[in-house]
């Protein structure tokens, strides 16, 4: 009776900061009717290793009760987090929560660089709020998928400092901060775009059309992307980026 | 630049439970477009008055957190935690909710109980996983709006067992208290269907087309209740009637 009614698909999130917003809100501004969002915050306060480290402490009672909503695979959502505790102990993780559930697991950050490479990006460059020694961490990811960073456009800037930053005026730096990293960086073939607190969707789609030949990755557009391909249930969403839009 | 893209209305949630799914999922499929939920979790993980305390000790960071972002309003959601702490400490919080953050605060129960009043109901049986004690309680909420609670039909089950109910089941659980609501008391004009861990807006619109009678549940309520408190609110076809009246 309730068919069109119960989601098909469950994807678990594990959430760095304690408020959710944009996340939701763009995750179902895009995913394709039926998918579902469960939510739980690991409630990362600062950028530090040693933050990182408390709040997966009680992992493994995150993932159980995410278990207990009956999701299909889980996301370690959020780039600082991986990028503090560096690839290894990143890919650890990974392997401990796909173990744990029986279930695909991906990040945030595998995500993007997936997505990258599938969009043929050679040389990209970076734009954030994170500090040099987080996007050079960073750059490590992109690396070892054969994507040269070659370049940064940031403010450095805090959680305590980036929550509070109001929509419009953070859609805004998302934006200058983009176009100002295709300008100074022109050997680039595309951007990401990193960060959850500034919708950047909107952005990616506005810079794509002012600068044709760059792809804009963002988490939000990655992560789709990827789940719904980890699910084996992709289909082209247009309107949106480049990403997006494609076949495959 | 991007004025189509930037909410227009942002509603900060205290949710109950860790996990946020059905709240938001619930949410985006009914709210207008350009209305954001905020939501933090306060983390409930039992059904008392103890718990309820515990949980919402950091309340005050909560808000700041909340208001950081920029909402237009504060909402305490789910019914458990005011009817486990009563009619008065419930207001108070609301109270302090608002002095706090300059903003309307509201919650699930108050925007419940307020639409069952403005839709003009009077006679209502709960539907719910609940104890009787908290059923008592949640009677006094709808009593104070002039809506006598005339029964209930009930499924008691605690946080942690209602959690592992898959979606399906607990949407035929749903129905199938609700019918049965409807089944037992002939004599009520709407019934309310309680909790957030089961989908709940799709029974209730086939319950109303079953039977004629409003169904209330927290979602829909939620929506109508803080849109008509931000003077936002446009009624919408193709959902419950708390949805679609005016």
């Amino acid at each position: 009776m309730f068919e069109a009614d119960i989601p098909t698909f469950k994807i678990g999130y594990l959430s760095p900061l304690p408020i959710i917003d944009n996340a939701a809100y763009e995750f179902y501004r895009l995913a394709p009717p039926g998918l579902m969002a469960v939510l739980i915050s690991v409630g990362l306060s600062e950028f530090s290793a040693k933050d990182v480290e408390r709040v997966f402490a009680p992992l493994d009672g995150y993932l159980d009760q995410l278990m207990d909503r009956g999701i299909d695979m889980t996301v370690q959502a959020g780039t600082p987090l991986a990028v503090l505790m560096g690839l290894e102990a990143h890919d650890r993780l990974l392997d401990h929560i796909a173990k744990r559930t029986g279930k695909p697991a991906t990040s945030t950050v595998t995500s993007v660089v997936r997505a990258s490479k599938a969009m043929g990006l050679k040389k990209i460059a970076l734009v954030n709020k994170w500090s040099e020694p987080m996007n050079k961490v960073l750059a490590d990811f992109f690396a070892r998928d054969g994507i040269q960073v070659c370049g940064t456009s940031t403010k450095d800037l805090t959680p305590a400092e980036f929550v509070k930053i109001e929509s419009g005026n953070h859609m805004q730096l998302c934006y200058e901060l983009s176009r100002q990293a295709i300008l100074n960086h022109p050997d680039c073939d595309g951007l990401y775009v990193g960060g959850g607190t500034w919708l950047s969707v909107p952005v990616t789609r506005a810079l794509e059309k002012e600068f044709p030949n760059h792809v804009i990755i963002c988490n939000q557009t990655a992560q789709m992307w990827d789940f719904l391909h980890m699910l084996e249930i992709w289909k082209p969403i247009p309107g949106y980026n480049k990403l997006l839009a494609q076949a495959h | 630049m991007f004025e189509e893209d930037i909410p227009n209305i942002k509603l900060g949630g205290l949710l109950p439970l860790p996990i946020i799914d059905n709240a938001a999922y619930e949410f985006y499929r009914l709210a207008p477009k350009g209305v954001m939920q905020v939501m933090i979790s306060v983390g409930l993980s039992e059904f008392s008055a103890q718990d309820v305390n515990r949980a919402f000790s950091p309340l005050d960071s909560y808000l700041d957190q909340l208001m950081d972002r920029g909402v237009n309003m504060v909402a305490q959601h789910g019914v458990p935690l005011p009817i486990l702490i009563g009619v008065e400490a419930h207001d108070r919080m609301i109270a302090h909710m608002a002095k706090r953050t300059g903003l309307p605060a509201s919650s699930t129960v108050l925007a419940v109980a307020r639409s069952a009043r403005e839709l003009g109901l009077k006679r209502l049986v709960v539907v719910n996983k609940w104890t009787n004690a908290m059923n008592g309680v949640l009677a006094e909420f709808f009593a104070r709006e002039g809506v006598s609670v005339i029964g209930k039909t009930v499924e008691e089950m605690t946080p942690a067992q209602f959690v592992k109910l898959s979606s399906s089941d607990n949407l035929k659980l749903a129905f199938d208290l609700g019918r049965k609501a409807f089944h037992d008391h002939p004599d009520c004009d709407s019934i309310y269907i309680g909790g957030g861990a089961w989908l709940s807006e799709p029974v209730a619109r086939e319950l109303e087309r079953l039977t004629g009678k409003i169904v209330l549940c927290n979602q829909s309520a939620m929506i109508r209740d803080q849109l008509k408190t931000l003077n936002a609110w446009v009624p919408q076809q193709g959902h419950s009637r708390l949805l679609s009246l005016p």
